[in-house]
């Protein structure tokens, strides 16, 4: 296939992507699990395609969710940064081995809370809208400071799903026919483990 | 459908309310959030009759948040203004209820212009306005591909997850059982969207999708005689807005 094809079938990955996030979420609430799964399909699109495609996803992602939830756009920024780093990861190779899988789960997890935090205190006051709000108003009801608090509670909320999201997509790359892999810009990384 | 005034104005001059909204939310204080943006929402809601949708959905978004940040700002206030109200072991200050409007007011100013936008705009109107200015037909592809895609994949995965039912994986039970439905649930939905793919992009491609040439609409929009107006004088209020408050800034 030329390469303007493969970059089609990015593009047509992106939608695909961002259903996955919004669904994603949906399923795990179905099943009425503990996480807060909504970054597997930009995952997968860095891996797939790279950075540019994996951070295009997360910035559409929160910018369609933000049609009709716009209180969530500020957030795209860690959407980004995260399909940016995925993105990264895959180039590296680290999607393919579970060696690599933990490493690129540390650096997601990192780069959630570098970038989620700080959006958090600075736009929302501290709040993220779901129940970890709980979480923290009772550490500032302790005394501690606004940043420590909304550190703490990411670091106890934001930390397992991410890891859990890093591997699931691990296992999705895993499952994909190789005819159909091939046909993505990093498609080639996976054909060869 | 009757249309109202708003909605059958030009996309674009709509988006341009929402940017310069946002602008000016970003170098003023909660008034002109809360006293300014917010009623003038409201009222062009009222104006093209969408003012139900409207408010229940700047509700849904803001209360959470509002709530929270209130709370919160009250509960973070150790400053020395005058007490508004006292009960019991709440105190609550003048100055935490000022931090509080704040905060939230951009955020009522993002929620309030951009549910106006898209309760007065049809998202594909909107993608054709960008396409004139330009805009890669791409993008509209993926964000109405999108838009189409998800309520697609949730009907999908409701039906997968009762196959799935039937082949003996529980979905109810403890945390562990639950947890080890999860894959089994969305792993052949992505999968198989992804198997589509490669058909999809053939489709694209056959017609036209990734060549160079600018694309025709079967959908026309125009500029209604107000549009032209409306659109300068909001960057040009905007401009002298922000003249303003540098001025009284620096002087």
């Amino acid at each position: 296939m030329s390469k303007k094809n493969i970059s089609t079938m990015a593009i047509l990955l992106i939608p695909i992507g961002i259903a996955i996030n919004v669904v994603g979420g949906q399923i795990a609430l179905v099943l009425k699990l503990p996480i807060f799964i909504d970054v597997i399909g930009t995952i997968l699109v860095g891996a797939l395609c790279g950075p540019f495609f994996g951070g295009i996803t997360g910035l559409a992602t929160n910018l369609i969710l933000g049609i009709t939830a716009p209180t969530w756009i500020p957030y795209a920024i860690v959407n980004i940064a995260i399909g940016v780093v995925a993105g990264l990861c895959a180039k590296k190779g680290w999607f393919s081995t579970i060696k690599g899988a933990i490493i690129t789960s540390v650096l997601i997890w990192l780069i959630t809370q570098i970038t989620a935090n700080p959006v958090t205190v600075l736009v929302y006051g501290g709040i993220t809208g779901s129940g970890s709000s709980f979480i923290t108003s009772f550490l500032l009801a302790t005394g501690q400071g606004l940043w420590s608090s909304v550190i703490s509670t990411a670091l106890i909320t934001e930390t397992v799903d991410k890891f859990v999201s890093v591997f699931i997509v691990f296992a999705i790359l895993k499952s994909i026919p190789k005819r159909t892999i091939a046909k993505f810009p990093l498609g080639e990384d996976y054909l060869k483990a | 459908m009757k249309k109202g005034f708003i909605t059958k104005l030009y996309p674009l001059t709509k988006a341009m309310f929402v940017g310069c909204m946002l602008i000016i939310g970003l170098v003023s204080d909660w008034r002109v959030g809360y006293l300014v943006v917010l009623p003038l929402c409201l009222l062009f809601a009222i104006i093209d009759g969408v003012a139900k949708p409207f408010i229940i959905k700047v509700f849904g978004a803001l209360v959470v948040f509002v709530v929270f940040i209130f709370a919160f700002k009250i509960f973070l206030d150790k400053s020395a203004s005058p007490i508004v109200f006292q009960y019991a072991f709440i105190t609550i200050r003048q100055q935490g209820i000022l931090d509080a409007l704040n905060q939230t007011s951009i955020l009522t100013i993002l929620a309030s212009a951009i549910i106006l936008f898209f309760e007065t705009t049809d998202v594909e109107e909107f993608m054709i306005s960008l396409q004139q200015i330009n805009m890669s037909h791409m993008i509209s592809y993926v964000i109405l591909s999108t838009l189409q895609m998800i309520p697609e994949m949730f009907k999908k995965s409701k039906i997968i997850m009762q196959a799935q039912q039937a082949r003996g994986i529980e979905t109810e039970g403890n945390l562990w059982l639950r947890t080890k439905a999860f894959f089994p649930s969305l792993g052949p939905l992505i999968i198989s969207s992804i198997a589509d793919l490669e058909e999809r992009a053939i489709t694209l491609e056959v017609r036209g999708f990734s060549a160079d040439v600018k694309k025709t609409s079967y959908k026309e929009i125009n500029k209604t005689p107000y549009d032209r107006t409306i659109f300068w004088s909001l960057i040009a209020a905007t401009a002298a807005y922000i003249g303003w408050r540098i001025f009284t800034w620096l002087f």
